[in-house]
């Protein structure tokens, strides 16, 4: 198995020389005609009003701990999975009771109207 | 004849001794055999893009009616097949534009993220039999974690852009990954519950009957959810271009915008692939056995056979709004996905693996054909009360709009 993470160490390398490469050779073939307009912030042709590191919505963030409940779920259930065919039935219906718990916890957030896109 | 047969087996040990018969110790012989692996398996979604690319514009030109690249005009190269490397070379030719209000650095770095994680996924896919970069034995697992790479990558695009419609594409996005992530691992959990094993080779192996037609919920789940993953239509809103023109890479341009277009080409052909290995047998077939070599054929015939569909959805669909999709993924796909996974485990233990496989397989498809329908039983239900609260709330209006 450490052969195995050996070739992704390698693998990163590789790829990160690939995601190099075309920047590099684009490096040397562009043309460079640099012009304080031309690195102005696209808006369509308009102004741009104010910057864009700015607050936004709320919204995004109820999601994103939404996820993170059902990611460390899945923390819990992969190596349950993975164990799956050794585990009894006691095993398999105990796992079955902590998704229903979650399932749980999902009703819970859309009945308190969070995962509607205001 | 028999070197062919097994081509890939074969070249390492071969490599290996051709630097062992020169005097190079070991180890450094074995990293070198690795690293022109590696350099070889990487290259496989890149060229596989690079016709993926014209397919893509040639399949979708006829699905809405219109010619696409084609022999007349400026295309070079017989039904324009050379169409995408002239592309390739306009973009690496093309003027560098930094925004004097992007964060440079954090701007510059992201098309290289993005581009090394949409090739790194290529290390565990085994593209035919023995033939894998490394099978390791967390296999899926890896997969999904690049996942979150990729999204890091997007953030960092659109934020370091300081652009607003880069700024929304990005938060669009990482919204979609962060959402189709929950079904997608629970779909795979279920992947693994049958199969038994994280690693792909493993999970290959397992599919006596293609895992398609053992639990196909599953394997819908999954490619939708990994759909909305590569952010492809319908699942198009982080790139809309009638409302925030391109999204995060609206500010790229030259190669680095050329990166990004590649990585999301890659991912879709990964998905493909992923989709194929995981449902579809992967590089099982007929002959596998005495001619390994048709393991690859055999997976690249699944997997453009999963390309397709997907190009059919991308010809075809209509863009979905955030609320749309985000409604979608949390009301629909998830609970679906919960469910699937409760269903399979106890099916899966009142019909242990040690039993008859077309006992466990039909067993399995019926329980996962009845959770369908009973899917579809509960929409239709939903559907009904929805359209019956319309019907109230219109009345109640016209009722006041008019009164007596």
């Amino acid at each position: 198995m450490l052969d195995q993470f050996t070739f992704i160490g390698i693998f990163l390398i590789v790829a990160l020389i690939f995601g190099v490469a075309p920047l590099t050779i684009a490096f040397v073939l562009r043309p460079k005609k640099p012009n304080p307009r031309k690195a102005e912030t696209y808006e369509c042709g308009l102004q741009p009003h104010g910057e864009a590191w700015v607050q936004f919505k709320a919204q995004y963030y109820i999601f994103a701990l939404a996820f993170v409940v059902f990611d460390v779920e899945a923390v819990f259930l992969l190596p349950w999975a993975l164990a799956y065919n050794q585990l009894g039935l006691y095993a398999v219906v105990e796992a079955i009771i902590f998704i229903l718990i979650l399932l749980g916890a999902l009703v819970y957030v859309w009945r308190k109207n969070a995962l509607e896109w205001m | 004849m028999e070197f062919f047969n097994d081509f890939i087996a074969n070249v390492g040990p071969w490599l290996q001794g051709l630097l062992e018969g020169i005097g190079l110790p070991e180890v450094w012989a074995r990293v070198i055999v690795m690293g022109v692996g590696g350099i070889g398996l990487a290259l496989i979604p890149l060229v596989a893009v690079i016709f993926l690319i014209w397919a893509a514009r040639k399949l979708i030109a006829r699905m809405q009616d219109r010619i696409g690249p084609n022999n007349s005009g400026p295309y070079p190269g017989p039904y324009a097949l050379f169409q995408t490397f002239a592309d390739a070379i306009k973009m690496l030719t093309k003027e560098d534009v930094i925004p004097t209000a992007a964060d440079r650095w954090v701007f510059n770095i992201a098309p290289i993220v993005i581009l090394t994680v949409a090739v790194l996924i290529w290390a565990v896919i085994p593209v035919g039999k023995d033939m894998i970069g490394a099978d390791l034995n967390i296999g899926i697992f890896y997969v999904l974690s690049l996942g979150s790479g990729g999204m890091i990558a997007l953030m960092m695009a659109g934020w370091g852009s300081n652009n607003k419609y880069a700024l929304l594409g990005a938060l669009r996005a990482v919204a979609n990954m962060v959402s189709y992530e929950v079904p997608q691992i629970l779909s795979v959990l279920t992947v693994v519950m049958v199969a038994g094993s994280f690693s792909m080779q493993e999970i290959t192996k397992a599919q006596t009957v293609p895992f398609l037609f053992v639990i196909p919920v599953t394997a819908l789940l999954f490619f939708v959810s990994s759909l909305a993953e590569v952010g492809r239509q319908p699942y198009d809103l982080v790139e809309a271009d009638s409302e925030i023109v391109a999204g995060y890479f609206v500010e790229y341009s030259g190669m680095k915008f050329g990166q990004f277009y590649l990585s999301e080409f890659m991912n879709n052909f990964a998905i493909s692939v992923i989709t194929a290995t995981l449902f579809l047998g992967g590089w099982k077939g007929p002959f596998v056995d005495s001619v390994p070599i048709l393991g690859s054929l055999w997976l690249l015939l699944k997997s453009l056979l999963v390309f397709f569909v997907l190009l059919w959805l991308w010809g075809t669909m209509p863009r979905l709004r955030i609320d749309q999709m985000l409604n979608f993924n949390w009301k629909f796909l998830t609970p679906v996905a919960l469910v699937n996974v409760c269903v399979v485990a106890l099916v899966g233990k009142a019909v242990p693996p040690d039993a008859d496989v077309w006992l466990r397989v039909g067993a399995l498809l019926g329980a996962n054909v009845l959770l369908a329908l009973a899917v579809l039983v509960v929409l239709a239900a939903a559907g009904r009360l929805a359209r019956r609260r319309d019907e109230t709330r219109q009345a109640a209006q016209v009722e006041e709009a008019s009164p007596a």
